[in-house]
């Protein structure tokens, strides 16, 4: 069985590039457009990576990350944010809210996958 | 957690023994080892694992010896089990006791 | 005409590249050190690599890329091609192929797979063959200790695919260490309380370590010691081997390394063959297709305005008339030249088979071709390919010995399978010939027998022996073979042929091996015929299947009323009325012709009302719509703008023969 990704993002072209990418890759994707949407999906389903961006409208990245690690059920879930900046004290941030290792803007499709196959293995 | 008509209680787990279960596990071995003076530990066949288990059977094994119980699992490793067991450095410079426990080694079973 | 999807132009160009690497392969597998098989396959997987990420075929891209630097390594000398990396490159390559052909498919498992294959094939050679003429980048052990910040787990890392890069990056040992993980009363489960020991022996730079650990980094303890002395036993060896590739001492002249000199020489043969293929232009099979229709058209035009020229006495339309019917003529051979295909890519796939074939069986197994250059029909060549696929298979399986039964019976250890081809008076003879046991008549006759194929002790040449095996069913392998016994019988064989309108012969001496001819004709567009008329409505009989015709006299005909059959030459042959059968409403003619048509051994009689005479066909096929109607196996427009169906024989011999054991059945 394929691995699940979700992927989380309020700009519908990169959620359209990541989709592309991974569902070439053998991943199955399901898409959120928010954190609030991100955390509904969570709720209904289980995930093997989360891909999701910081900056987003309703819920950003961070407290998604944040509310996402204090949810049993996905205990030990990967994720992997998306950043535009290299910003060394932002990935601290996110490291410090649970987060799994981190992506930058902008990106061609093979490093998404590279990063998905490096954290969820073969 | 059951225990089964075999000569020793038996903790029968579930398939899914990951980081994301791993807690109620726990919760339940450690209950079952401080119930019983001997617990065998079955695995489901096509049962789903990950180095959190692997720590915590040895955690298990620690703390059954602390406590001067027995406890070992009914099968030797097989499969995704002795596939954990390799990718994640425990076969290579394996003691003869733990060839004993993960792999049934060296018993005359 | 439209044009060519670019996927599917795509598909045909990979289809083309996958057979080269894989003739590359198969012949470097015999000769390892053939520098120009190693740049072919190369060259072969680079191509396919970039114009499979152009046409976004990007899992084959990614894929493929792989197999490329292997071979990019072998090339510069890195590593050594060994038989494991061919086999290795070989499995990769048929994933490939489904990977052009199914690019959608979960085929991530498999690639992974695959590539852990390459990737040992690849380790192997290289700290293995001390006969390796590569001299690689120097190799350096590491030994590594760390351990991952504790709530690495619980935030999603998991140690077990890191530890795999480390793995991926060299050779390497890992040993955990447990001695901080607490007793379980006080364990935080989702902690990480393992550290690492590892020794990892690499021509990687030390960044590739860091960039294992990339995510953690910052949190983790990570100690890394270059180990000074080199103990991996093939590094003074490299040392030695060094100048042994530097330049001879002969060619001192000025030229700066071999390297060098060595391009002229492998770019002479590229740019040859770059020139040859620019003289060759590529056509879809389906526009020939389209040309031999206009051409068959034009077979017919020109026969009805021959016959219009033959009926006027005008001298000039005669002279234009035979103008036209020579050029059409030329044309069509032109045209039938054009389909033609020599048998080389069909005999290709073969050594493939071979290979896996002697690798399943374990026997030793030589392949042997002959008369690759023999060209025939394209679409014959299509359908060739899964009998012959068959026949080999069986004379690997069951026909060759093991090579111990060879030793006792006093034959060369390896079993050797002959294909051949060869023209023949407007056939084409594929010859399966194999030097194993033969054919065991007596248990193809018991066989036979148990499965009523044959009356108990019906008297058989060995020819209808023989080809008692092509019945449906029928099979002689005691034990169900993995290669062979695919539940698919020889029966498929001889269906096949027969709607190639081709025969199947069969040689077998117990103890020298046996030999399966096919002839097939050279072409499938254009048959001669015997053109027939029953009631007002003319046929074609192909007259290859035309043994003879005969005069059906009144008598016999009143003789024979209900029980169809007419004696020939002391033996019985059905025969079929094909007024009644298609139900003309005429009247019989007087004087009824049979037209005695055989299927190998099988022969029915046809009664005709009139033999028009030979009759060369361009063979239109049948409309989807009629696609069911069995007794017709296509259509042809004749000279005067006519239409003829062309009868099926084999679909007729059937009939025939059904009919007779119904009046046996019957008494």
């Amino acid at each position: 069985m394929s691995a699940t990704i979700l992927t989380v993002d309020d700009s519908a072209s990169i959620r359209l590039t990541t989709r592309v990418a991974l569902t070439n890759a053998g991943y199955q994707v399901t898409e959120a457009v928010d954190g609030l949407d991100g955390l509904a999906k969570l709720n209904a389903g289980q995930f093997d990576l989360i891909v999701t961006d910081l900056n987003m409208p309703n819920m950003d990245g961070l407290t998604m990350i944040r509310e996402l690690r204090k949810l049993p059920a996905h205990m030990g879930v990967p994720v992997i944010f998306l950043t535009t900046e290299s910003d060394a004290e932002l990935k601290a941030e996110a490291k410090a809210a649970g987060a799994t290792g981190w992506l930058t803007k902008p990106f061609d499709p093979e490093s998404l996958v590279k990063i998905a196959r490096k954290v969820l293995g073969k | 957690m059951n225990t089964s008509s075999h000569s020793e209680p038996q903790l029968a787990l579930s398939d899914n023994l990951t980081v994301r279960t791993i807690s109620a596990v726990r919760e339940n071995m450690l209950t079952f080892i401080d119930a019983h003076e001997a617990a065998t530990i079955a695995l489901a066949d096509d049962v789903q694992v990950d180095i959190s288990f692997i720590q915590m059977i040895e955690a298990a094994r620690i703390h059954a010896e602390t406590a001067g119980k027995r406890i070992a699992l009914s099968q030797p490793a097989t499969g995704a089990l002795l596939e954990t067991l390799r990718r994640s450095g425990f076969l290579e410079g394996m003691s003869a006791e733990d060839a004993k426990f993960w792999l049934h080694q060296g018993t005359n079973q | 005409m439209s044009f060519p999807d670019p996927i599917a132009v795509f598909r045909t160009e990979a289809a083309e590249l996958l057979e080269q690497i894989e003739a590359g392969l198969l012949d470097l597998n015999v000769n390892l050190g053939d520098k120009d098989q190693v740049d072919a396959v190369f060259r072969g997987l680079h191509t396919l690599k970039g114009s499979g990420a152009m046409f976004g075929f990007e899992a084959l891209a990614a894929f493929t890329h792989h197999c490329e630097t292997a071979f990019d390594r072998v090339r510069k000398g890195e590593v050594p091609a060994t038989h494991a990396l061919v086999t290795a490159v070989l499995g990769a390559r048929d994933h490939m192929r489904a990977l052009v052909e199914t690019p959608m498919g979960d085929h991530e498992a498999m690639s992974e797979t695959l590539l852990d294959n390459l990737r040992r094939a690849v380790d192997g050679a290289d700290s293995g063959d001390a006969a390796a003429p590569a001299a690689g980048p120097a190799r350096i052990l590491y030994k590594i200790r760390f351990s991952l910040p504790q709530n690495a787990m619980a935030n999603g890392t998991n140690p077990l695919p890191l530890l795999d890069e480390l793995r991926d990056l060299g050779t390497c040992r890992i040993v955990a260490d447990r001695s901080k993980i607490p007793s379980l009363d006080v364990l935080a489960p989702t902690d990480l309380h393992i550290a690492w020991d590892v020794e990892l022996l690499t021509d990687q730079p030390r960044s590739a370590i860091d960039d294992v650990f990339i995510f953690v980094m910052d949190d983790m303890e990570l100690v890394v010691e270059e180990v000074a002395a080199p103990v991996e036993p093939e590094a003074p060896v490299t040392t030695i081997k060094a100048p042994a590739a530097a330049p001879e001492p002969t060619i001192s002249s000025s030229l700066p390394a071999p390297a060098a000199v060595a391009s002229p020489a492998t770019n002479a043969p590229a740019d040859a063959k770059a020139a040859k293929a620019a003289e060759n232009v590529r056509v879809p099979a389906e526009r020939l297709d389209e040309l031999m229709d206009r051409v068959g058209e034009l077979v017919i035009a020109q026969s009805r305005l021959s016959q219009l020229a033959g009926g006027s006495g005008d001298l000039q339309l005669r002279a234009v008339s035979e103008d036209v019917e020579r050029l059409s003529g030329e044309l069509r051979d032109t045209m039938m030249v054009l389909r033609m295909v020599p048998v080389t890519q069909l005999f290709g796939r073969f050594r493939r088979l071979v290979h896996d074939l002697a690798n399943e069986t374990g026997k030793r197994i030589e392949l042997v071709t002959e008369g690759e250059t023999t060209e025939v029909d394209k679409s014959v060549i299509e359908r060739l390919a899964d009998p012959m696929v068959h026949l080999v298979r069986n004379s690997c399986d069951h026909g060759l010995e093991t090579a111990e039964e060879r030793r006792v019976a006093g034959k060369p250890e390896a079993g050797r399978i002959h294909l051949s081809a060869r023209q023949q008076a407007g056939e084409v003879i594929i010859t399966i010939k194999d030097d194993g046991r033969g054919i065991n008549k007596d248990r193809v006759r018991a066989k036979a027998e148990s499965s009523g194929l044959i009356q108990p002790n019906a008297s058989l040449t060995d020819q209808e022996l023989y080809q008692l095996i092509f019945q449906p069913g029928f099979s002689t392998a005691q034990a169900v073979t993995n290669l062979s016994g695919r539940g698919v019988g020889m029966d498929v064989v001889k269906r096949t042929i027969d709607a190639l309108r081709g025969t199947i012969n069969v040689v077998s001496r117990p103890g020298e091996g046996s030999e399966i001819s096919l002839a097939i004709p050279l072409t499938l567009a254009i048959i001669d015929g015997l053109l027939v008329r029953v009631g007002n409505a003319r046929y074609v009989i192909p007259l290859s299947a035309v043994e003879e015709c005969l005069e059906l006299s009144v008598e016999e005909d009143m003789r024979s009323r209900g029980r169809s059959f007419i004696s020939l030459r002391d033996s019985l042959v059905p025969f079929l009325r094909l007024r009644d059968l298609f139900r003309t409403g005429t009247k019989p003619d007087p004087f009824q012709k049979v037209v005695v048509i055989s299927t190998g051994s099988e022969r029915v009689g046809l009664v005709v009302d009139q033999i028009i005479g030979d009759h060369q066909t361009v063979i239109k096929g049948m409309s989807k719509l009629h696609h069911d109607v069995g007794m017709f196996s296509g259509a042809t427009i004749l000279g005067d703008g006519g239409v003829a169906l062309i009868l099926d024989v084999g679909h007729l011999v059937a009939e025939g023969q059904q009919q007779e054991a119904h009046l046996r059945a019957a008494g």
